[in-house]
């Protein structure tokens, strides 16, 4: 085998590892929440550490919760309480909000999977 | 030499991706070069490294090249997510800013319940006043009635009084007991009928004094027309206007598709994907939108004109197809319909892609969707085809 | 008429015939992931290049394709555009490969490059015009493993022939 041969294989297997990383890492996974309100634009965190965010909206306080990448509105002030029902956010793209509360959550990704979801 | 064109191609920002293929076209000339010129040369690794760093270059510039501008805001009584692709920043938001004026304009001149021009059609309508319209409002009836009619009644704009018999005109669900079987039956005698309607110009020439209309069914879909039309004047071509959870897609998502997830309408994952491109519409009606529970029975806002009470053979219906409008009116006349009527309804709406789970989890649909449509879960549910649409 | 040929044309065909021979028997063997294939043709397509240079090589490997697909039955189908894809790329990256000045690469560089070629070209023609799924995204990394994996073993089962062909076992050099 030659020089150039070893070269070759030896750059190869340094990139495969990069290939992985960047095709892997994210895969389908959110990777941020973006929270949004009118006053306060739109905010991103992060999703890797478990914990309750807290939300001023116009009624009061949301209480969004961040679970294993996932999240959710796990308390709210308004009265329908639709945005509890709605459940987990599982996928980049997904969207729900507190209308009466004005304050929306949203799971996003560099990769999402999805551009929007209907429901 | 070749430091100097090493930092020409390493410094690689957003606005340098539209040059990448060039820099690979010179590279591919310089490989020509190099080679005749220098085949004599000993270990010429510089050119290999080259070659390695464009593909690098490559794999580096892909991940944070997309040209994709969010926003989302609160109108229409819903949240709104604007998707932009492939138009530069300000000129994107600029455009979601007048979206956003777009929609909280027509919510406020067609809300059901709230003094807009809609309640003051309906106040005219049952005091039995002469009634003209002003465009806008003229053309959303128009469609209506025009839907009302295919879709056999089913799609009803004109039983806001049963609407409002149930407690939905209101921003909060009821609470408490469900209306009493008489006063529906009571509302059944009136039998509000679209084709009573009859409109010249902009002009209500001859209507029915008991319709009051709500056009809840249909709103949000034209909305959503009017939004895209909007889109498309300021030469935007490549979009998705989704307004809690119901959209419409333009063009593509740069050298693909774009990609919608529909949402299973029962629990939390994706049921399945489609992936568009091109100008569609997706609509889904389900039980779960908009309900109240009591004596732990379900009450959802989807209200048969038939029966006065909601529709319960199905647990969602979603629709496919180019205008918003068609899709938001047919999407609430197919729930309604069940998986006995649904094919008939579609087929007179003209309606081309339709998928229903009913209250059995089973899963309907037409071999046009079937074809289209990518199930996200396992096992894949059972699913009855129909005979194909048109 | 009679078409005239030459004693090169013949090697050229019996060369071929022999990559498409492999090319059939390796597309009966079963695979765990689709896309991935040993590529045992390449072994040919690699000799023909270090001895007879890239002309023959591209001839064969085109060829190869061609023929391969009519026999199959997948002519024009998404298999053989896909195939045709890969074999382009691979000879593409292969004549950029054998201007390299000095030593040049051996068997196994030009079977690794053919390989991480043609599983890049495929890919992307997959990708591209058939399933533009951002989940097949995540099957790249395993399939380029792959190619480097099957590269690597062809390459050096070329070198091995290679070795056989000279009798001596001394390393070949480029044309």
């Amino acid at each position: 085998m030659t020089r150039p041969d070893w070269l070759l294989i030896i750059i190869t297997l340094a990139i495969l590892p990069m290939i992985y990383e960047r095709l892997w890492r994210t895969s389908g996974e959110a990777e941020y929440l973006v929270i949004y309100t009118p006053e306060s634009g739109r905010q991103q965190h992060d999703l890797h550490e478990d914990r309750l965010i807290k939300v001023a909206g116009v009624l009061g306080e949301s209480v969004v919760e961040v679970r294993n990448g996932h999240t959710r509105f796990s308390k709210a002030p308004c009265p329908g309480k639709y945005c509890m029902h709605s459940g987990w956010l599982t996928e980049s793209g997904h969207i729900t909000a507190c209308l009466p509360n004005r304050v929306s959550i949203q799971l996003a990704g560099d990769m999402q999977r999805f551009d929007a979801i209907n429901f | 030499m070749y430091t100097l064109q090493f930092t020409a191609t390493t410094g690689c920002h957003r606005r340098q991706i539209a040059s990448m293929p060039t820099s690979f076209i010179t590279l591919a000339i310089r490989i020509i070069r190099v080679a005749s010129l220098h085949a004599d040369m000993k270990y010429n690794y510089c050119f290999l490294a080259q070659i390695i760093t464009c593909i690098c270059l490559l794999g580096a510039c892909k991940g944070n090249a997309e040209p994709e501008y969010n926003n989302q805001f609160f109108a229409f009584g819903t949240i709104i997510d604007i998707t932009i692709y492939g138009m530069d920043k300000d000129r994107a938001s600029a455009a979601s800013g007048q979206i956003e004026q777009i929609f909280l304009d027509i919510h406020k001149s067609w809300h059901a319940w709230q003094e807009s021009d809609v309640t003051r059609l309906n106040e005219s309508i049952e005091s039995g006043l002469p009634v003209v319209l002003d465009r806008d409002l003229a053309l959303l009836l128009k469609k209506s009635i025009g839907l009302g009619i295919q879709s056999e009644g089913l799609f009803n704009p004109a039983i806001g009084k049963l609407a409002e018999l149930w407690g939905f005109h209101n921003d909060e669900m009821p609470a408490g007991s469900p209306p009493d079987y008489e006063s529906i039956q009571g509302f059944l005698q009136t039998s509000p009928d679209i084709h009573s309607l009859v409109l010249d110009e902009n002009k209500l020439v001859q209507y029915d004094r008991n319709i009051q209309l709500d056009f809840g069914g249909i709103a949000k879909g034209f909305a959503i027309d009017i939004a895209i039309g909007h889109l498309r004047d300021l030469g935007i071509n490549n979009a998705i206007v989704n307004a809690g959870g119901d959209l419409r897609v333009i063009g593509r998502h740069g050298n693909r598709p774009w990609n919608i997830g529909i949402r299973s309408p029962r629990g939390n994952g994706i049921l399945a994907s489609l992936s568009i491109d091109g100008d569609y519409s997706i609509f889904t009606s389900g039980d779960y939108e908009r309900f109240y529970e009591y004596e732990g029975k379900r009450y959802h806002h989807i209200l048969d004109p038939r029966t006065g009470y909601p529709a319960d053979s199905m647990i969602s219906a979603t629709v496919m197809h180019t205008d918003a409008a068609t899709a938001d009116a047919a999407a609430t006349a197919l729930f309604i319909a069940g998986p006995e009527h649904w094919y008939s309804v579609a087929r007179e709406m003209g309606i081309r892609y339709v998928m229903l789970v009913d209250s059995d989890g089973k899963i309907h649909m037409n071999p046009a969707m079937a074809k289209k449509i990518h199930f996200e879960i396992e096992p894949i549910p059972e699913i009855a085809l129909s005979p194909p649409l048109q | 008429m009679i078409i005239q040929t030459t004693d090169n044309d013949h090697r050229i065909a019996w060369l071929a015939a022999l990559a498409i021979a492999i090319h059939i028997m390796e597309s009966s063997l079963p695979s765990p992931v689709p896309g991935i294939k040993p590529g045992l043709s390449n072994v040919i397509t690699i000799i023909v290049l270090i001895r007879l240079g890239w002309n023959a090589a591209a001839w064969i490997s085109i060829m190869r394709v061609l023929c391969g697909s009519i026999i199959l039955g997948t002519f024009l189908s998404p298999t053989f555009i896909m195939s045709l894809t890969g074999a382009v790329c691979s000879m593409i990256v292969l004549y950029a490969g054998t201007r390299l000045p000095g030593t040049g690469f051996g068997p196994v560089g030009y079977s690794v490059l053919a390989a991480l070629a043609h599983m890049a070209g495929q890919f992307t023609v997959a990708y591209y015009l058939f399933i533009p799924h951002p989940a097949l995204l995540h099957l790249f990394p395993v399939l380029i493993t792959a190619a480097l994996i099957f590269g690597v073993t062809s390459g050096i089962i070329t070198l091995a022939v290679i070795n056989g062909l000279n009798g001596d076992g001394n390393e070949c050099s480029t044309q």
